[in-house]
């Protein structure tokens, strides 16, 4: 690959990420493992971290959050529907040459099970 | 303020009681958010900016800074926590009016029940992040809020945690970055989800 892909460890693949996974059929779990190692080949080849069309299916963004400096550069990328990563983007160094990718972390849950209950109750659409 | 931001100020107080400036300014945007998405347009359709510690409706906080005092719905209050902080309640034995359908009651209720009980300071974090395209420095330069699905999306209590617990990381600890995946992507994932 062209550009290292790493993963960060505490939160990459953790233990709520793999259980959503396993709550899926094995095909939807196939599916999503194929989506994120799409990712990956993208982020690996691109040229840029929102702006090259090989990741414009992943709507990147900028993902900037409280505590984390600004020197840290976080991405989101959106897959299917719930899927979300977020990743890190370190341009090429002394340290790093080639420049690095680090998947930080992965959700596929965006629940709002409470409020569906609640608001249920005046629309069935939901 | 417009009639329907004032009743759901209003709504807030009423379940929440005394609330302090803070959450007066910032739930009226987690209503509107969840609203948009839920109901297919704001209830009180304030104006949300991006100020230095979060989103603000503009409205309410001028409301609660220069209007509440002469308003008798609502009692302004200084608290001790901050010179500049204020809370706010209604006046007793206010009645409030049925601008507000029972749905629109019932995602304001959702907002304070789920929201009103936050220390304000973790409030004011938690719309920033509803807000992650907004750089740090940006905060307090009062651009428009975000109100899309993504928001919305961002308010649920497992993105909410997951955005948490990635604060709370210490991303330069190299220790904790894996070896780079060299084999086909998918193996390794796949390999990862049965390890």
């Amino acid at each position: 690959m062209a550009r290292p892909v790493r993963q960060f460890e505490p939160l990459w693949f953790d233990h709520q990420f793999k259980k959503e996974l396993k709550k899926l059929h094995r095909p939807q779990q196939e599916k999503r493992l194929r989506e994120l190692a799409d990712l990956v080949t993208g982020l690996s080849r691109c040229s840029h971290p929102t702006h090259d069309p090989l990741l414009a299916s992943w709507r990147p963004s900028a993902y900037h959050i409280p505590k984390i400096p600004s020197s840290v550069r976080l991405y989101e990328y959106r897959g299917a529907y719930p899927l979300r990563v977020i990743a890190r983007w370190i341009e090429p160094s002394e340290e790093e040459p080639e420049g690095l990718v680090l998947l930080v972390a992965a959700t596929l849950s965006h629940d709002h099970e409470r409020l569906k209950e609640i608001i249920g109750n005046f629309r069935s659409d939901l | 303020m417009n009639p329907r931001l004032t009743a759901v100020l209003a709504r807030l107080c009423e379940r929440l009681g005394l609330i302090f400036s803070t959450q007066a300014v910032k739930l009226p945007y987690l209503v509107d958010v969840v609203a948009l998405q839920v109901l297919g347009q704001p209830i009180a359709n304030g104006t949300y900016q991006t100020w230095e510690h979060g989103v603000v409706a503009k409205e309410v906080f001028r409301f609660i800074k220069h209007e509440a005092h002469d308003d008798p719905r609502f009692r302004v209050e200084p608290h001790f926590y901050s010179e500049s902080g204020k809370q706010i309640r209604l006046a007793e034995g206010v009645a409030l009016g049925s601008v507000l359908s029972p749905e629109e009651i019932a995602i304001i209720d959702f907002v304070a029940d789920e929201y009103g009980h936050i220390p304000p300071e973790q409030l004011g974090y938690l719309t920033k992040r509803l807000n992650t395209e907004v750089p740090a420095e940006a905060w307090g330069s009062n651009r428009a809020a975000a109100m899309n699905e993504d928001a919305f999306l961002r308010l649920s209590p497992a993105w909410q945690s997951l955005c948490e617990r990635i604060s709370e990381q210490d991303l330069d600890d190299r220790s904790r970055w894996s070896e780079p995946i060299q084999e086909d992507p998918l193996a390794a994932f796949t390999k990862a989800l049965n390890g």
